[in-house]
């Protein structure tokens, strides 16, 4: 028997209710679980992504720290559980741009590619992007070479050197994933040590094929067409080097998803939205969970943890509002 | 599953060009996620053409290798899919198959309204890999796009399963779309984004 599960995501999009009680932007693991605690308290709940179900947890291979999942799981599937569940007890997800939010009044409004939509509550779930570096030949090689997704770009490296910038965890495990298909990869660090989990930390230092340029800053991606090389400067001795690769995959961090929001509610100084415990924002009616909010570990398991506490503050919020 | 056909206002017609020849492993592969889904819903047809022999359709429908899946109403609307409709891309198929099936789709008003106005033959290629989750939706804009609009083809391709192709255009990040042979972008935008990249590819 196959395994014909499949992501509902691409077509399920016809709305034609535009009043809810909640609506949640993003549906990666936070605005997924919010869903499921919104629906499950019987608020009418509409969860609008951007881009793809599941977040960025979807684009991970291999998740080994969420519970319950001793033998770990894939992102993907992981994420089209959720899903499934959250729809289960009656969120509705749709994928849409959303072109404008009005989040000052008592009835929040989001404008997207599939009309207006109304709410009492917002529960703002964005997450985050993965940061670029801004240095010379990023831009004119994405694509040519320089990928911020592994699980997606791995099979064009295939028997190649690369180079993973960034030794967090997030290059850490994607590394172990590209040496899958990779000849070798060196690591570049822009600190004096590799700040991965530490029985990542363990892994990686037992492959052979691995290099490490600790407290290196990169300077360029070089190349005609495509990635021939990368030079990094070693931030002790200011010493520079060019390292021949044929890839470059970047993982240094990121950027939270909050163009859309401008200053309301108010976001800390890199972007990320600001919230009590109770996960509320400077505006009424609107809280933000997971990736996208100023906090001190970016996880599934702390990501799930925010969805659910947000949607009981938004439960407590439409009591208090209704009553 | 089933229950997601059932709805179907129209019968969906595959034709799923076959070799025993070229690709084989990636061939019945294929054959047989088509063979299950026909045998699922009775709203989907499945017709399987011989590559390496039925020269006239293969010339007809324009197809450059096997694997290859047409789909299609009574007529071809130009979505082709090449390659195994595995991973992510199963969802890719669905996608297709139910755009056909429904009869309708979802885009934006302005996307619809301006794509109608394109009158010049368009080719769209998007490359995609089973394991990317934002390639389903490059490969979904392309298809809605060529459903809405008879010069527009929309035609997706497993890059991994086609280096060759992957090569000649270049594929190293997926989604990678081209239009036309000569216009290119990597990422998986939104309907608007997406369109205006098409329109500098035909202009
Ligand atoms: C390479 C990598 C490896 C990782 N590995 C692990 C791991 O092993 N274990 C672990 O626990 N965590 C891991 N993480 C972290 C984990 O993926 C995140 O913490 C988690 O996905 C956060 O969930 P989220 O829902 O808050 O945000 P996201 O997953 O980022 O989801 C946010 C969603 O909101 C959407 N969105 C953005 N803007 C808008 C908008 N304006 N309107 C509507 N929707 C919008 C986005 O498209 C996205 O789908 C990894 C992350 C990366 C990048």
């Amino acid at each position: 028997m196959l395994d014909l599960k499949f992501h509902s995501e691409t077509y399920n999009n016809n709305v034609e209710e535009k009043d809810y009680d909640v609506i949640i932007l993003g549906a990666g693991p936070t605005g997924l679980t919010a869903g499921i605690y919104t629906g499950r308290a019987l608020l009418k709940t509409l969860i609008i992504e951007e881009r793809m179900i599941g977040g960025e947890a979807a684009s991970t291979v291999k998740i080994e720290n969420y519970p319950g999942f001793p033998d770990s799981i894939s992102g993907m599937e992981l994420t089209e559980r959720m899903k499934k569940q959250a729809e289960k007890f009656g969120a509705k997800v749709v994928i849409s741009h959303t072109k404008e939010v009005d989040l000052t009044r008592k009835i929040k409004r989001v404008k997207t590619d599939n009309g207006e939509f109304h709410s009492k509550v917002i529960i703002i779930a964005t997450g985050s992007s993965p940061k670029s570096l801004n240095v010379s030949g990023e831009k004119k090689f994405k694509g040519r070479g320089v990928s911020y997704c592994s699980t997606c770009d791995a099979p064009f490296f295939k028997d190649k050197t690369i180079a993973v910038i960034g030794a967090g965890s997030s290059g850490i495990q994607e590394g172990l994933f590209l040496l899958e298909y990779v000849k070798s990869i060196k690591f570049v660090e822009f600190l004096p040590k590799m700040t991965a989990e530490k029985i990542l930390q363990e892994r990686i230092k037992k492959r052979e094929n691995v290099e490490f340029f600790l407290n290196h800053r990169l300077l360029s991606i070089n190349g005609k067409q495509t990635v021939e090389s990368i030079t990094v400067e070693n931030r002790g001795t200011g010493e520079k080097k060019d390292i021949p690769v044929s890839g470059v995959f970047i993982y240094v961090g990121l950027k939270p998803n909050t163009e859309l929001f401008k200053d309301t509610p108010k976001l800390d100084k890199y972007g990320f939205v600001i919230t009590d415990e109770y996960l509320k924002t400077s505006q009424d009616g609107i809280f933000a969970a997971g990736d996208v909010r100023k906090k001190i570990l970016r996880q599934v398991a702390t990501a799930v943890g925010d969805g659910a506490s947000a949607a009981f503050s938004a439960q407590t919020y439409i009591e208090k509002l209704e009553s | 599953m089933k229950d997601h056909f059932s709805n179907f206002e129209n019968t969906v017609n595959i034709l799923y060009f076959n070799s025993a020849k070229k690709n084989p492993n990636f061939c019945l592969s294929t054959k047989s996620i088509l063979y299950e889904l026909n045998s699922i819903s009775p709203k989907i047809n499945l017709k399987i053409v011989d590559f390496d022999k039925d020269k006239n359709t293969v010339h007809k429908y324009n197809i450059m290798m096997p694997p290859a899946t047409v789909i299609q109403s009574n007529t071809d609307i130009g979505l082709r899919y090449y390659g195994i409709p595995s991973g992510y891309e199963f969802s890719t198929l669905i996608n297709s198959i139910t755009i056909v099936g429904r009869g309708r789709i979802d885009i934006p008003r302005e996307v619809r309204e301006k794509s109608t106005l394109v009158k010049k033959k368009v080719e769209i290629l998007v490359f995609v890999t089973p394991s990317c989750p934002y390639c389903p939706r490059a490969a979904a804009i392309a298809h809605k796009l060529a459903y809405i609009n008879e010069h527009i083809e929309g035609t997706v391709i497993e890059a991994n399963e086609f280096p060759e192709l992957s090569r000649e255009f270049n594929v190293m990040a997926v989604p990678k779309t081209v239009i036309n042979k000569r216009h290119s972008f990597e990422g998986a935008f939104s309907e608007e984004r997406f369109f205006e990249e098409l329109i500098k590819g035909i202009s």
